[in-house]
């Protein structure tokens, strides 16, 4: 802590803190340079980087297939969703259909995946605030489902989940039917958080209020996935440019009405149910057939670009990739979602007392593997 | 940054002659085809590839009212507008590009609100040596376009900071890697890498090896080790 240059100790007003890079409520290493006014916050300057890999220079001297492991590490928590996005991308651009069973296994591991990344987000949000219990409840949930990532991925974070044109192999006997009793319990565990959250009068007077941001703002700073929807504007990747088959289930879309902490965790408690139904619905309509098309071994999009966006559990997920006609990309741009929304924080926490600084970082849901990238 | 620290890079060549095929805005279809094909004719003999197969190129949208619209407005800072796989691309002079972001956004028949991504890319060697690369994307219309202005190593890119806020980190960002500087922007600074670092990563004179090593033995205390 030390005082700003223009005063002195005696009639120092404004404080200077840094919070973080290591820092537990920061979800990485985030360092944020907070300037007090006792404990509410004037102004609030983000430095990110310290993660920074270059993966998209990485991947201008990759071939096509070769980048795939590294956008797993980019947003590690939902390393499924990410691969997605660029495959779409590749497999428009080299005009390979894939196999409708494997579009419906895609779709199936991807809102697995969403639940599982709203999941960790609940937990350490929950433990951030201060309730214990749910982090525990949640990290059970979660692990059910990463057993069944490890069952068909045979890895649990950094899955590799899908490759181009389809999937590594076909589920595994008994995935099914595990699915099935997953979905069917989780309804009754998600009661369980809302009833330990959502009527708690200490959860609601630290999140309802805080951090609220409009509708129209919301859009003006790029804010997608559940931030924007918890300001009330209904939009969905999924919906509204639909991609690799979503068209065919059903599902809504949860907004919030006040854009504040709150809304934005009824939000996300929703979508998992959501999630929940589409899972239901690929259970119910898995069709039989080959889970990879025809794809050439080595990868060689014709020169062009194209751009892929998908509603990752973050937000809006964006690969535009750029083809010379060669085996490696030509430039492969990531839109990270938190990237771009971590950018509002600053806008968000002014006026706000410190410790309302870690419940919007929660909210936020950053993950500072793919803001720095 | 050392100069001997430069091993070569294999795909420098194919990323330099990728432009002049991009630059002349038609690439001819015949070669595309024949590159993409070629590997698996080798393979095996099918019959069906060749309809299965359509060649993908990109295509001039001549009828398109937004350009039309844009052509009325601006005429020759509008170059021309094609469309890749169904996305519409829009390349425009880079010295009216702010005018016709402020037309996008403001203009109810366009209403472009959100700025979905903002980057650039590097055809080094050419004479305009980057592209400035704008997606955009209109709530109320559901439209998702692409804008596009060349400008050459030493110009300044007008920032759209102030027409959407989201910009601003990706603007910097685009400084950061790139070295693209934006008038207008009032924190112009680095994000991802120190404030102190030398050299502009994603250019592709810029080795995937190549570190500030000024940088990393000031402050991380690492001298180079020997090869």
């Amino acid at each position: 802590m030390k005082a700003m240059e223009e005063s002195t100790v005696l009639d120092a007003k404004v404080l200077e803190l840094n919070m973080g890079p290591q820092h537990p409520s920061t979800h990485g290493v985030l360092r944020v340079k907070l300037k007090l006014d006792g404990e509410r916050v004037v102004d609030a300057e983000c430095i990110i980087g310290y993660l920074h890999r270059g993966v998209e220079k990485i991947s201008e001297n990759r071939s096509y297939i070769e980048c795939v492991p590294y956008y797993d590490r980019t947003d590690y928590i939902a390393a499924v969703s990410n691969v997605y996005g660029f495959l779409l991308g590749v497999e428009a651009m080299m005009q390979i259909e894939v196999p409708k069973r494997a579009q419906y296994i895609r779709i199936m591991m991807t809102e697995f995946s969403r639940i599982a990344s709203h999941l960790l987000w609940l937990a350490t949000h929950a433990i951030d605030i201060g309730a214990m219990t749910v982090f525990l409840y949640c990290f059970r949930e979660r692990e059910e489902i990463l057993k069944l990532f490890e069952a068909l991925f045979g890895a649990r974070l950094t899955t590799h989940a899908f490759r181009v044109g389809g999937l590594w192999k076909d589920l595994p006997p008994g995935f099914v039917e595990a699915a099935r009793k997953f979905i069917d319990e989780f309804p009754e565990r998600v009661d369980e958080y809302e009833q330990l959250l959502t009527k708690n009068r200490i959860w609601m007077a630290r999140t309802q209020g805080i951090g609220v941001i409009s509708g129209k703002e919301a859009i003006e700073w790029g804010l997608t996935g559940p931030v924007l929807r918890g300001s009330g504007v209904r939009h969905d990747v999924r919906k509204d440019r639909p991609y690799g088959g979503y068209e065919e289930f059903d599902f809504d879309v949860p907004v919030g009405e006040n854009g504040d902490t709150y809304d934005r965790y009824l939000v996300r408690l929703e979508e998992m149910h959501q999630s929940r139904r589409i899972i239901q619905q690929v259970l119910d309509r898995l069709p039989d057939g080959p889970v990879r098309g025809k794809a050439p071994k080595i990868v060689k999009p014709p020169v062009g670009e194209y751009y892929s966006g998908i509603d990752g559990p973050r937000g809006e997920l964006g690969y535009y990739i750029v083809s010379d006609g060669s085996a490696h990309p030509f430039r492969v741009r990531i839109r990270p979602p938190t990237f771009i929304s971590l950018q509002v924080l600053r806008r968000l926490v002014k006026g706000h007392l410190m410790a309302d600084v870690i419940a919007i970082i929660g909210t936020l849901d950053i993950v500072l593997g793919e803001v720095d990238r | 940054m050392s100069e001997e620290d430069k091993p070569k890079q294999p795909q420098e060549p194919e990323g330099q002659e990728a432009p002049e095929a991009e630059e002349k805005e038609t690439p001819t279809p015949s070669e595309p085809s024949s590159k993409s094909a070629a590997p698996e004719k080798a393979a095996k003999p099918a019959p069906p590839k060749a309809a299965r197969k359509k060649v993908l190129s990109y295509e001039d949208l001549e009828e398109d009212t937004l350009l039309q619209k844009l052509k009325e407005k601006f005429s020759e800072h509008i170059f021309s507008a094609q469309s890749f796989l169904h996305q519409p691309i829009y390349t425009v002079s880079v010295d009216c590009l702010y005018d016709v972001m402020i037309e996008l956004k403001d203009s109810p028949d366009w209403d472009f609100d959100y700025l979905v991504d903002l980057t650039a890319l590097d055809y080094l060697g050419d004479d305009k040596r980057f592209c400035m690369v704008y997606h955009l994307y209109s709530y109320k219309h559901g439209k998702l376009i692409r804008i596009k202005a060349r400008i050459s190593e030493e110009e300044v890119v007008p920032s759209v900071t102030s027409i959407w806020k989201t910009a601003d980190w990706m603007e910097r960002e685009v400084y950061d890697l790139f070295g693209i500087e934006f008038s207008g922007h009032d924190n112009l600074k680095r994000i991802l890498l120190p404030d102190d670092w030398h050299g502009h990563p994603l250019r592709k004179d810029y080795d995937i090896k190549l570190q500030d090593q000024a940088w990393i033995k000031k402050h991380l205390h690492i001298r180079k080790t020997p090869e």
